[in-house]
């Protein structure tokens, strides 16, 4: 009974704390959607979101209208709505053609 | 020099912008009109900062009215009229202003708006100018009176002679007096009076004059590494109670008033060229533009003439020519009389005699010759031809230093050597995959000699070993990390976001969410060409060009390619239609005939430089877009790391960059830590990251 009560009180503290849900859109138009806390650093949401695509972090960047996202803001900070749309982008870079 | 408090409160400053910028304030839309009217527009003004007397009274002590001059910190600035209306919004011409007593026919005048004693008193017309509720005549005196009294030229005690009626008789000349050079003279004026007669009373010391001219002229010049307020509007727009407060607190940090700060230089140029106020004198602005513009129409005119003449000049040889040639094949008499007076202009040879006519001929192509050196002199005279010699070394130069110079590395003994890879111990541990580094130098070295203080910042902005995701660059809208930047590296491709423009579906909905519009254009209306840079996926920026008023699309491809180019074109198509979406609000008033971006011709201008290597398409793109008369430079010489550095720079070091004070700490330090740590060791690792792995070094 005692480790019941200790995974209830712990269900409780997550089902209390509020959660926003944000859509997250990749330049091909792929959707996906997470549920984060409003006070967690968005840098969990980037990571998953790198994991699930199988991207490398530290090359995409992510923004929320136009405005580059830094991964020590959170939803709080940013001001972000529930069901906001945020862009990840991977950056393209060039130089010459590829078989120059 | 420090003040003390004493000294302080017994200091009076007659000059009080608070009692303006307080009465301004209650003003109806009616009244500002009526104080625009007479020219004191950039008076209007409710934030207009107050005097700061400890600021002032020293000041003044600097202030040298014999030579006009004001010692700031070991630097000698010379104030004139000049300044007054750089700072403060008064033009400075028209005729000059003079007081004189009042004469007998204006006693009605006298009686409205003097006290008693012959005397105007600022109490009073405060009092009748907020209570006023029509903008009339009356008005308008009254208002120049005031601002006479508080700022302009405010005398000892609070009220002001009579004798300025007389200047004001005329409502429509007050616009015409040149209130700039009057305020700056009593200024002088005021400060000898102090210096001679004040100073050395014991009680109370007041000084009159415009002093917050003073105030504004050393908040203007004096430079803390960061700009407090935008120096492209008039100071005394700019400098609100809340700027100045800020800049005393920035003061206070150095030391307080009188303590050494940075004093930067005022460029002649700005103090020459007025700067546009916003309300202020607009007609008087476009006077001067269109004055500019005359004289800039008359120097073209000048050119033409000497052009047509040139032409004309031409066109006479080429006919001498045209005629005398066809003749030499001939070389009969036969019809030789008129042509050779053409020929020569004049026939006093005998056309009749062969020999003669011989002589003739040879003449003729003596002169063809002689033209056509002409021409060719005239086309690249020797100059030119200097420079394109120039040129022809510079291009061997360049040769040789392209890329970046890099140490030769020391090879390893054969006793020092590692086993290679597949003859590692399977006892050690190997770690796969990403290998943190604990340090390798880069000290890279740069061709083109620059300033040690740049060459930190771009040290620390390219040492990869540092956090990629530390923000270097901030604005107002964008962020800037060291990922992006860093790759402006040598011989590195350059990372740029694409903004989905292209193969979104919902256009509409990404350029508001993004701002497009405001953000990185204006209205089109205004536009001449839309610059876009577009990434093609085989790793490749280009340039389209769209050029709204002769509704064309250019491609700037600094590596055109054959297989490519129907992609390219394609990818330059869709963007254009993504264009009408963006602006379809407003496509249908600027052009006519129901014309969009779609229906625009797609051109490939010829002659634009090249990259001429596989790394710099970027850098040539931004290039294009920075000065289009590239196209035709077909000299046009590329160093590729100059380009890289200047860059870098333009756009760390820049007053707008939010973060540059802290850079510059940061990269003092980390500069002194690299050129302890590896003095002799300089390696460059020109890609970024891909090359970290091999190099991880003890």
């Amino acid at each position: 009974m005692g480790e019941n009560d200790r995974e209830n009180k712990k269900r409780k503290v997550i089902d209390e704390t509020p959660t926003i849900s944000l859509k997250v859109k990749s330049q091909d138009n792929d959707e996906r959607y997470f549920r984060i806390r409003r006070d967690s650093p968005l840098l969990r949401l980037m990571r998953a979101y790198c994991e699930k695509k199988q991207f490398e972090f530290r090359y995409i960047r992510f923004f929320y209208d136009g405005q580059y996202i830094r991964p020590n803001q959170t939803p709080d900070s940013l001001g972000l709505e529930d069901g906001a749309e945020i862009d990840a982008l991977t950056p393209q870079s060039g130089g010459g053609w590829r078989s120059f | 020099m420090k003040l003390n408090v004493k000294m302080k409160q017994s200091f009076e400053i007659r000059c009080s912008s608070n009692r303006l910028s307080a009465l301004v304030a209650t003003f109806s839309e009616e009244k500002r009109k009526a104080v625009q009217e007479i020219g004191f527009g950039s008076l209007i003004n409710n934030n207009l900062c107050g005097i700061r007397k400890d600021l002032c009274i020293w000041l003044v002590q600097k202030f040298d009215p014999l030579t006009t001059s004001i010692d700031l910190h070991g630097k000698v600035f010379k104030i004139s009229s000049k300044d007054v209306e750089r700072l403060m919004g008064l033009i400075d011409s028209g005729s000059s202003v003079e007081l004189i007593k009042p004469t007998p026919d204006m006693e009605d005048m006298m009686k409205k708006h003097c006290t008693s004693e012959q005397r105007i008193s600022i109490a009073q017309l405060n009092k009748r100018l907020s209570k006023a509720t029509v903008a009339n005549d009356d008005f308008k005196i009254r208002f120049t009176l005031f601002v006479i009294g508080t700022i302009l030229c405010p005398g000892l005690s609070g009220k002001l002679p009579a004798s300025y009626l007389h200047l004001l008789k005329n409502v429509d000349s007050i616009r015409q007096k040149n209130w700039a050079s009057w305020t700056f003279s009593s200024l002088i004026e005021s400060v000898h009076r102090y210096k001679r007669y004040e100073q050395q009373k014991s009680g109370r010391q007041r000084i009159s004059g415009c002093i917050l001219l003073l105030q504004l002229f050393y908040m203007d010049v004096v430079w803390f590494g960061k700009p407090l307020v935008d120096r492209s509007v008039m100071a005394i727009f700019a400098w609100g109670e809340v700027e100045v407060q800020n800049f005393m607190r920035l003061l206070q940090g150095r030391g307080g008033v009188g303590s050494r700060v940075n004093v930067r230089e005022v460029d002649d140029k700005v103090c020459n060229e007025p700067r546009v106020s916003k309300s202020l004198n607009i007609e008087n602005v476009e006077e001067h533009q269109m004055k500019a513009d005359l004289s800039c129409m008359k120097g073209d005119l000048s050119c033409m003439q000497e052009d047509i003449s040139w032409i004309e000049g031409a066109i006479e040889g080429l006919i001498s020519n045209s005629s005398g040639i066809p003749k030499s094949p001939h070389g009969n008499s036969f019809g030789n009389k008129h042509g050779l007076e053409v020929a020569n202009g004049n026939a006093l040879l005998h056309p009749h005699s062969p020999i003669v006519e011989v002589q003739n001929q040879a003449n003729i192509e003596e002169k063809h010759i002689v033209c056509v050196n002409s021409n060719n002199s005239s086309l690249f005279n020797d100059e030119q031809l200097q420079n394109f010699d120039m040129n022809a070394l510079k291009l061997k130069e360049n040769n040789k230093v392209s890329g970046v110079c890099v140490s030769v590395k020391q090879t390893q003994t054969l006793k020092e050597r590692k086993p290679c890879l597949y003859m590692q111990s399977p006892f050690d541990k190997v770690i796969q995959g990403w290998v943190e580094c604990q340090y390798h130098a880069c000290l890279l070295s740069f061709p083109t000699p620059s300033k040690e203080g740049d060459l930190k910042i771009v040290h620390y902005i390219f040492d990869c070993n540092l956090d990629h995701s530390e923000v270097l660059v901030k604005t107002e809208y964008a962020y800037f990390t060291r990922g992006p930047i860093s790759t402006l590296r040598p011989e590195t491709w350059l990372d740029g976001d694409q903004m989905a423009l292209r193969k979104n579906p919902d256009v509409a909905r990404f350029a508001q969410t993004w701002q497009l519009k405001k953000r990185y254009m204006g209205s089109l209306k205004q536009c001449e060409k839309i610059f876009i840079p577009i990434y093609d996926e085989s790793g490749h920026w280009y340039l389209l060009i769209v050029c709204v008023k002769e509704a064309i699309a250019e491609i700037w491809d600094p590596l055109p390619n054959r297989r490519r180019r129907n992609y390219r074109e394609e990818n330059a198509r869709q963007i254009l239609r993504s264009l009408d979406i963006v602006f379809a609000d407003e496509i249908d008033c600027v052009f006519h005939q129901s014309k969009r971006f779609e229906d625009f011709n797609l051109e490939i201008p010829e002659n634009l430089p090249k990259q001429p290597n596989g790394y710099d398409c970027g850098i040539f793109v931004i290039k294009y877009m920075e000065d289009s008369c590239i196209a035709n430079d077909l000299n046009h010489l590329n160093n590729s790391v100059e380009e890289r550095l200047r860059l870098v720079l333009q756009l760390v070091c820049v007053d707008f960059n939010m973060e540059y004070i802290r850079l510059m700490s940061k990269a003092e330090k980390h500069y002194e830590a690299i050129s302890k740590l590896a003095p002799t060791r300089v390696a460059s690792d020109s890609g970024w990251p891909s090359k970290r792995r091999k190099k991880s070094a003890k």
